[in-house]
């Protein structure tokens, strides 16, 4: 995880503005698609991404000859946690990657959300966090759907004797 | 001030702090009558705390602003604690007294982490921001789920008299 140091002083004014435009990028997606699963999955995946990452960081950066699938297992968890929450697969999908990626904007604040996630460890990190979110993603909302299919077939309305 | 007196006074504030936790949760628990109320502030609390044990720490305290995470991390947990339990009230009290079950189970978990009830640093700087993002978190969460409860039950009272 990357500190910013207290040397500088201008994180009173980059802070603010680098968290609102955290919860703006939110709210815009909930402006635009106006599905409450949606948000819930984006915030549980990215919640889960960083209670992993924090509790595992070390683990995961020792290794880094399977860093790759590594991050792509544990991203997959976070993608099925997201998906199980939309029944709709493309959300699914949608969630678990955004989760990803705001979870990686909150490990990797500010200008290093540029440097490193979208520079150097994006074929390590950023790709199979993506990947594994949205695969992940899409399993689970299609375990949901299938599961709710089934429900619906197996539970038939009584039929009234009179 | 010597040692032991330094932690007879946590200790005790730590205590006044667990009592009026309990209080408020047992007088809201009585007045909403409400299980999901409960199980919002017991999962806030447990997954903030599963970042807040490897996180919080008095170094990276001082070398870094790891509490800007924890306030982000917050009102993602409050917002799922809200959005258990459907109601803008009772979702803005879930997720403050979810983020505030986190602290406290902090103080207890962490070694002499009840020692931050009686830091002014701690106190001003983590839990009392945090807690009330976990507050803000938990309301929209809930009046996000009150708006979607209200406009399926209106689509399907609509069904139901076409």
């Amino acid at each position: 995880m990357i500190y910013i140091y207290a040397t500088d002083d201008s994180y009173l004014f980059v802070v603010p503005i680098y968290i609102a435009c955290i919860f703006l990028f939110l709210y815009g997606i909930y402006r635009k698609y106006h599905d409450e699963n949606l948000i819930l999955g984006i915030l549980i995946s990215a919640a889960f991404y960083i209670i992993i990452d924090v509790n595992l960081f070390g683990v995961l950066h020792y290794l880094l000859s399977i860093q790759f699938i590594g991050y792509f297992i544990f991203c997959f968890i976070c993608g099925i946690m997201a998906g199980l929450i939309n029944e709709d697969i493309k959300r699914g999908a949608l969630s678990g990657a955004i989760g990803m990626i705001i979870a990686m904007a909150l490990t990797y604040p500010y200008i290093y959300f540029i440097i490193f996630v979208f520079g150097i460890y994006f074929p390590f990190q950023t790709l199979p966090s993506i990947l594994g979110g949205a695969i992940g993603g899409a399993l689970g909302s299609y375990i949901k759907k299938s599961y709710n299919y089934r429900k619906k077939t197996i539970i038939k309305p009584k039929s009234n004797p009179s | 001030m010597a040692i032991i007196d330094l932690y007879v006074a946590s200790i005790s504030i730590y205590v006044i702090c667990i009592t009026v936790f309990v209080i408020i949760t047992v007088i809201a628990h009585r007045k909403f009558r409400d299980s999901d109320f409960l199980m919002g502030i017991a999962v806030s609390g447990i997954l903030n705390l599963l970042v807040l044990l490897p996180l919080i720490t008095i170094l990276n305290l001082i070398l870094g602003f790891v509490f800007i995470f924890g306030y982000v991390v917050s009102f993602f947990l409050g917002y799922v604690a809200g959005y258990f339990t459907k109601f803008f009230k009772r979702g803005l009290i879930s997720g403050a007294l979810g983020i505030f079950l986190s602290w406290l189970l902090f103080g207890l978990f962490s070694p002499s982490g009840f020692l931050s009830f009686y830091s002014l640093f701690y106190t001003f700087l983590l839990i009392i921001p945090s807690t009330l993002f976990g507050a803000a978190g938990g309301g929209i969460g809930g009046q996000i789920r009150e708006n979607s409860d209200n406009r399926s039950n209106s689509e399907t009272q609509i069904k139901e008299t076409n």
